[in-house]
C-alpha cells in the first residue's frame, strides 16, 4: 500500500504498457500516462478508479484491447445470475452493442452505440440488485471514456 | 442486526398485521408520510396516493425485488432502492420521479420489451408510452427459439452474440395439458409463479428458476411436461402471472379464436361449492358462459388462491359436457 503504480510495474519488470486494468473485470482501465497514482484506497478513489480485488493487469503495447473488452462483456453476460432485469438483459445488450461496434455492424453508427452503452450501463449501475450488475459497465465505461478505445477515427 | 427487509412470517403474507408498531415519518416527493415501522416504501407511497410501477410485486407474496421497475431514489444511497421491499426509515428522503429513477425505469422497460413479448401484460402500452421507451433501438428481434432449446442445459464455453439480432426469449407456447398453457416467450422472470407454487402459498414446488443469466427460465423438474411434474393444477401461478405467460387454456383458446372480450365480461362473486373451506370464487362470465374463475387477492381465506376444483372445476355449471371434469387424466 502506498507504492505508486509506476514503481510497482518497475518491480515487476514491465517493459511495455498500453493500458492497465485495475481491480479485475469489475474494475477500470487506466492509460499508460496515469502511472503516478499511489496504490491506496484514497488515491484510487480520487483518480476515479479502484483497487478492487487488488489485481493490476498490465497490457503490453500491441495487445488487442478491444478483444479484452469483448471478453469482459462476455464474462458479465455469463456471470449474471439472471435474477434482476437490468443485469440479466443489460449485460446481453452491452455485449451485443460492443460486438456490433467491433465488427463494424453498428446500428446508426458508433456514437449512437456508445450512447446506448452508456444508457444501459447507468441503469445496470443504479438499478441492479448486487455488485456484479452494478459494476458490469465499469471496465467497459473506462475503455470507452478513458482509453477512448472505440473512438471514430476521423 | 436488523435485516433491511423485514422477515415477515409467511403466515402473515397478505394478511393484516395487527401488532402495535412505532410510527415512522419520512418524506416522499416533498410530502410527509407517517407509517408504521417496517412498512415498505411502496406502501408508504400508496398512503400518499403516489403510484409506483411494478411487475414482480404482489401484496400476497414475499417481495423478490427482481424486476427493478419500482426503484426509487433514497437520498444518500449509492444506488437506487426497490420500493417493494425496502423498509422505511425515520427522516428518509425518497424521490419517485427523479431523473435517475426515470432513466432506470425506462431502461428496465426497454430491456424487457426488447427481449420478452409484453403484448398481454396489462397496463404495458401505457407504461412504455409514459417512459418514452424505444425497445426497437436494441436491434432486430432474434427469431423465435426452436421448441425446447431454451429448456436445454447448454454446457461449454461462452457463445458470442449474433450481431444481426437482439437476443430475446421468444419460443413456442407449451401446450402439454388441458387446463393451462405456458408461454415463456412472455415470461419476465418475476418469480411470482415460483413463490405461489412453492413456499408462499401452495407448497407444491413443481416449478423453479433453472439456468443462469439470460438463459434463466421457469422450469419443472428436468423440464418435464406439466402432467409428469409435481403440479397439482391449482392454477395459483396463473393468478399471479403479470404478463399472461401463464394462462388458462380456455382463455388462451378464446384469445386465439378472437372471441375473448374482457370488457363484455360480467364478474360475480360466489362461494366455491366443493369443500367446506368456503373460498370466494369470482366468476368471469361472457355471453352467459363462465370463462374464468379467480379469487380476490384481498379475500382473507384464499389470498387469491384456489385449488384445481375452484379454479377449473366449474364447467358442470354449463350442463352436460364431455369436458366437465377437471380435464386432466391420471391426477386427482
Amino acid at each position: 500500500m502506498g507504492t505508486n503504480l509506476r514503481d510497482l510495474l518497475a518491480m515487476a519488470g514491465t517493459e511495455s504498457v498500453s493500458a492497465i486494468l485495475m481491480g479485475g473485470a469489475a474494475g477500470t482501465f487506466l492509460r499508460a500516462d496515469e502511472l503516478d497514482m499511489q496504490l491506496t484506497l484514497e488515491a484510487s478513489r480520487a483518480a476515479d478508479t479502484t483497487l478492487g480485488s487488488g489485481v493490476v493487469m498490465v497490457f503490453a503495447e500491441g495487445a488487442d484491447l478491444r478483444d479484452v473488452v469483448l471478453r469482459i462483456a462476455g464474462f458479465f453476460r455469463d456471470e449474471s445470475c439472471g435474477q434482476c432485469v437490468p443485469c440479466r438483459v443489460g449485460t446481453v445488450r452491452q455485449e451485443e452493442a460492443l460486438h456490433r461496434i467491433v465488427k463494424g455492424a453498428t446500428i446508426g453508427g458508433t456514437s449512437r452505440e456508445l450512447a446506448l452503452l452508456d444508457e444501459v450501463g447507468v441503469a445496470m449501475r443504479d438499478a441492479s440488485i448486487c455488485g456484479l450488475g452494478q459494476t458490469a459497465y465499469a471496465a467497459v465505461e473506462s475503455a470507452i471514456k478513458r482509453l477512448r478505445l472505440f473512438e471514430v477515427v476521423a | 442486526m436488523t435485516p433491511l427487509v423485514p422477515l415477515v412470517p409467511l403466515v402473515q403474507l397478505g394478511r393484516p398485521d395487527r401488532t402495535p408498531k412505532a410510527m415512522v415519518s419520512l418524506t416522499i416527493d416533498g410530502q410527509t408520510a407517517t407509517v408504521p415501522q417496517g412498512t415498505t416504501i411502496i406502501r408508504a407511497c400508496e398512503s400518499l396516493g403516489i403510484t409506483v410501477p411494478t411487475l414482480c410485486y404482489l401484496e400476497t407474496l414475499r417481495p423478490v425485488n427482481a424486476c427493478r421497475l419500482c426503484v426509487v431514489e433514497v437520498e444518500g444511497a449509492r444506488v437506487l432502492a426497490p420500493a417493494c421491499s425496502r423498509a422505511v426509515e425515520p427522516d428518509m428522503q425518497v424521490q419517485t420521479q427523479s431523473a435517475r429513477v426515470k432513466h432506470s425505469r425506462k431502461l428496465v422497460l426497454e430491456l424487457l420489451a426488447s427481449s420478452v413479448d409484453l403484448s398481454t401484460t396489462p397496463g404495458m402500452p401505457e407504461l412504455l408510452d409514459e417512459y418514452d421507451c424505444e425497445p426497437e433501438r436494441y436491434g432486430t428481434p432474434e427469431p423465435p427459439h426452436e421448441p425446447g432449446t431454451r429448456d436445454a442445459h447448454i454446457p461449454g464455453h461462452h457463445r458470442p452474440p449474433n450481431v444481426a439480432y437482439a437476443a430475446r426469449v421468444a419460443q413456442p407456447t407449451k401446450l402439454d395439458n388441458d387446463l393451462y398453457i405456458r408461454d415463456y416467450g412472455k415470461c419476465v422472470l418475476c418469480y411470482k409463479c415460483v413463490e405461489a407454487c412453492g413456499p408462499d402459498h401452495q407448497n407444491t414446488f413443481a416449478i423453479a428458476v433453472a439456468g443462469r443469466g439470460f438463459d434463466a427460465r421457469i422450469s419443472t423438474e428436468l423440464a418435464k411436461p406439466l402432467p409428469e411434474s409435481a403440479c397439482v393444477y391449482c392454477g395459483n401461478c396463473i393468478a399471479v402471472c403479470p404478463t399472461g405467460a401463464l394462462m388458462a387454456k380456455d382463455e388462451f383458446d378464446m384469445r386465439a379464436a378472437g372471441t375473448w372480450n374482457e370488457e363484455s365480461q360480467q364478474v360475480t362473486d360466489t362461494i366455491c361449492p366443493y369443500c367446506g373451506v368456503g373460498c370466494t370464487l369470482t366468476l368471469h362470465v361472457q355471453d352467459d358462459v363462465i370463462v374464468k374463475s379467480t379469487s380476490p387477492l384481498e379475500n382473507s381465506i384464499t389470498l387469491g388462491n384456489l385449488c384445481i376444483k375452484g379454479r377449473f372445476g366449474w364447467r358442470f355449471v354449463q350442463g352436460p359436457n364431455p369436458g366437465a371434469s377437471t380435464g386432466v387424466s391420471g391426477r386427482g
